[in-house]
């Protein structure tokens, strides 16, 4: 079994090679302990076994962040038969730095000219022929797309395989080159049964500690001597970027842009997927009412468990599945495009004094919808910490799954009102986030407050990487989900069932019962079902309105015409389609129960009663994120993320509410 | 000059750079180093950070950073 690892330059283009090379087989999992993407395939070419590695793109071989470190001790401690380093061919004064670098590691190496296609477009004359022979590695110039170049790939990398190895000469000045010449035959004495490839590494080393101010110019110096084999117009490359980017990062015009792109990115994200969610919603249903059937002669309990339990978290986890894919492609054309990098730019200086990252923005804004492809999102922000923060920020962030209570109340208590209390209460949301942001950030403020950002050329993205990636991620979240969020669901689902098999003497409304003391400094506490309905919204949001309807209103389901039921499910699947299609830029509400409107609105007749409706839905929404977003929380960032989050949102709604209620009602006897 | 002075439209060079190590390393993996031409693209919709053009490459800075980066003008023929 032998490894290949890609190393190169950031937007490169590596993952698009690895793409081709593994005919898009490739897995992706998280490095050890961060949440850096890795990437890893396994190969068989003219029957030798290859792993494949895409290390993360690095500009240098320091480990100033999270992708440096990995690829550094990647390639200090691994085992490595061949390094592909890809190289972005219209800019090769920086790539080849980090190719000389590379060298001095001793591994044998094969140079990829990626975006060749663009050097012969911008009129950019590469002697690789020259530069081949002065490097010592075989050069192919290429761009990712085409089946000749991945072909000549394979044969270059198994030719490397059974070659033997004698390692590179550093390209030093002549004094320098024997000084390394000379270290080199004396670590050879001191050390005759070492490898020849760890002397000569281990000679350059020692230069280096000895000469650092010599070895950098030296550095510079073979740079410059490898471009006089290059000819090519330096502002050539920026000219197009910089006329898009005229727009895009406009004075005045940049941030409206940013935000319409935005919201335009959000509705396609949502509406699109929605019709899908919603098909797979009925899939759920059919599904349950099918099994209810199927296990018809067994006891209650056991339908329940089955039905209402287990079914209805594989359904759950299912209805994110197209979210996901939604949500992935459009991050992976941001990412692709180039255009991310310029979002971390435009929004720099508006979160900075909250602690955020400029790319937070993104997280925040796609919490709007769903926190959970929210939180994975994060993962485009480039310092672990910042990281960290915006993931535990993005639950408070008013989610989609929200709003039904929202509207429920509003219409049960504040008739003709209700746009004035979502809209304070998003207002509530958004203000309390980045105050959160900025409480976790006061710690560490003065740890790392300088940036640097490289805004990378445009190019446009490449779809079999986007929609590759959409796979795998769609893959390894079912994976992971599945499990936790199938368990949860039982368990919530023992609590809302037992003792009695009805929801409204079950444990949950009995705790309901016990804990409104509890609750009654906060206005709500007065009225159980309230109570009762919160631990079941760690299941979802929205079944708070589920769990309302249930306890207060006398509904009866009418029991469905499975066979009909069956056929709608297929033809349904075809609507779905032309629905996301069709209603990419809607938002409708379905209608409401009035009957539920009337027995809620009773609830709380005293004239406090609005301010207690209003302390309750503040309670809703910094209550504990839902399963998917804590699942999501765990997969990203480990179980002691989750826990604080967890430990959070206990606090924080009832904190809020608490103030809000007492206060209020001061205001009121005043 | 600082590079926050530089005009836009104007190429500098870089003649020194006062920034913690850390940084300073960054940058000169980006291509931004003593020697170098720069020059001053724009700065984002509130004044920070800016972007410069340097070594083929477009670098955002923060401003109290650019402060920390001298340059001369390239005296124009």
């Amino acid at each position: 079994m032998k490894t290949v690892a890609f190393v190169g330059n950031p937007n490169a283009g590596k993952t698009a090679w690895i793409n081709a090379l593994s005919d898009a087989g490739f897995e992706v999992g998280n490095w050890p302990g961060v949440t850096v993407e890795r990437k890893q395939a396994q190969v068989e070419w003219d029957k030798e076994a290859i792993t494949l590695i895409d290390l993360p793109g690095i500009y240098d071989l320091q480990k100033t962040n999270n992708e440096e470190q990995i690829t550094q001790d990647f390639l200090e401690s691994q085992p490595i038969d061949c390094l592909i380093n890809v190289l972005d061919a219209t800019h090769l004064q920086r790539a080849l730095r980090l190719t000389l670098k590379l060298r001095t590691l001793q591994i044998p190496m094969i140079l990829i000219f990626n975006f060749y296609d663009e050097v012969l477009k911008n009129g950019i004359e590469i002697d690789a022929a020259k530069l081949s022979r002065r490097l010592a590695c075989p050069i192919l110039c290429a761009s990712a797309f085409d089946k000749q170049a991945g072909r000549q790939v394979k044969d270059t990398v198994l030719a490397m395989l059974h070659q033997p190895f004698d390692g590179y000469r550093p390209l030093l000045p002549k004094p320098l080159e024997q000084a390394w010449v000379d270290e080199v035959n004396a670590l050879q004495l001191a050390e005759p049964f070492a490898s020849p490839l760890a002397l000569k590494k281990q000679a350059y080393q020692k230069l280096c500690d000895r000469q650092p101010q010599a070895m950098h110019e030296a550095l510079y110096r073979a740079v410059d001597s490898l471009m006089s084999h290059v000819r090519q117009d330096p502002q050539r490359r920026l000219l197009k970027t910089k006329r898009i980017d005229a727009v895009l990062l406009h004075r005045i015009w940049g941030l409206p842009l940013l935000l319409a792109m935005s919201f335009g990115m959000l509705m396609l994200i949502y509406n699109g997927s929605a019709p899908y969610v919603a098909w797979l919603n009925q899939l759920t249903l059919w599904m349950q009412h099918g099994c209810r059937l199927l296990l018809a002669s067994m006891p209650a309990w056991v339908q329940s468990l089955v039905c209402d339990g287990l079914l209805a978290g594989i359904g759950s986890v299912l209805s994110f599945l197209p979210l996901m894919a939604f949500l992935y492609f459009f991050l992976g054309l941001l990412e692709e495009s180039g255009y991310m990098a310029r979002i971390a730019f435009l929004m720099d200086r508006l979160m900075r004094p909250f602690g955020c990252s400029g790319k937070a923005f993104v997280s925040l804004l796609l919490g709007l919808g769903c926190n959970v492809p929210a939180v994975m999102a994060t993962r485009v922000i480039e310092e672990e910490s910042s990281r960290r923060r915006t993931a535990l920020v993005v639950p408070l962030i008013s989610c989609g799954a929200r709003l039904p209570i929202y509207l429920l109340f509003s219409a049960a208590f504040f008739p003709g009102q209700g746009g004035l209390v979502v809209f304070t209460l998003y207002g509530l949301s958004l203000v309390s986030a980045l105050v959160l942001s900025l409480v976790l950030s006061l710690p560490e403020h003065r740890k790392q407050p300088w940036m640097v950002l490289e805004l990378p050329v445009y190019r446009r993205p490449s779809l079999p990487v986007v929609f590759n990636k959409v796979r795998q991620e769609v893959k390894n979240y079912t994976r992971k989900a599945l499990t936790v969020v199938m368990l949860a669901m039982t368990v919530l689902w023992g609590l809302t069932y037992f003792p009695t098999g009805e929801i409204a003497t079950s444990y949950a409304a009995q705790f309901g019962k016990a804990a409104s003391v509890i609750y009654e400094p906060l206005g709500f506490g007065t009225q159980w079902p309230l109570v009762a309905s919160l631990p079941g919204s760690i299941a979802a949001k929205e079944t708070v309105v589920g769990f309302l309807a249930s306890v207060l209103s006398e509904t009866t389901e009418t029991p469905p015409d499975f066979a009909e039921e069956s056929r709608n499910l297929i033809s349904g699947l075809g609507e779905a389609v032309k629905n996301s299609v069709v209603h990419l830029a809607d938002f409708s509400q379905e209608g409401q129960d009035a009957g539920l409107i009337s027995e809620l609105g009773a609830l709380f007749p005293d004239p406090l009663g609005k301010l207690r409706a209003y302390c309750f839905l503040v309670y809703c929404l910094f209550s504990i994120p839902c399963i998917m977003t804590l699942n999501a929380l765990r997969q990203e960032y480990g179980t002691k993320l989750m826990l604080k989050s967890i430990a959070i949102m206990l606090a924080l709604p009832y904190a809020v509410s608490l103030l809000l209620f007492q206060l209020g009602r001061l205001l009121f006897w005043l | 000059m600082k590079l926050t002075q530089l005009p836009s439209g104007l190429s500098a060079v870089i003649t020194r750079i006062d920034l913690p190590p850390a940084l300073a390393d960054r940058l000169e993996a980006l291509g931004l180093r003593v020697g170098e031409d720069i020059e001053f693209v724009r700065s984002a919709p509130l004044q920070d950070p800016a972007e410069y053009s340097v070594g083929g490459s477009l670098i955002a800075l923060r401003r109290p950073d650019a402060a920390r980066i001298h340059v001369a003008l390239k005296k124009t023929e």
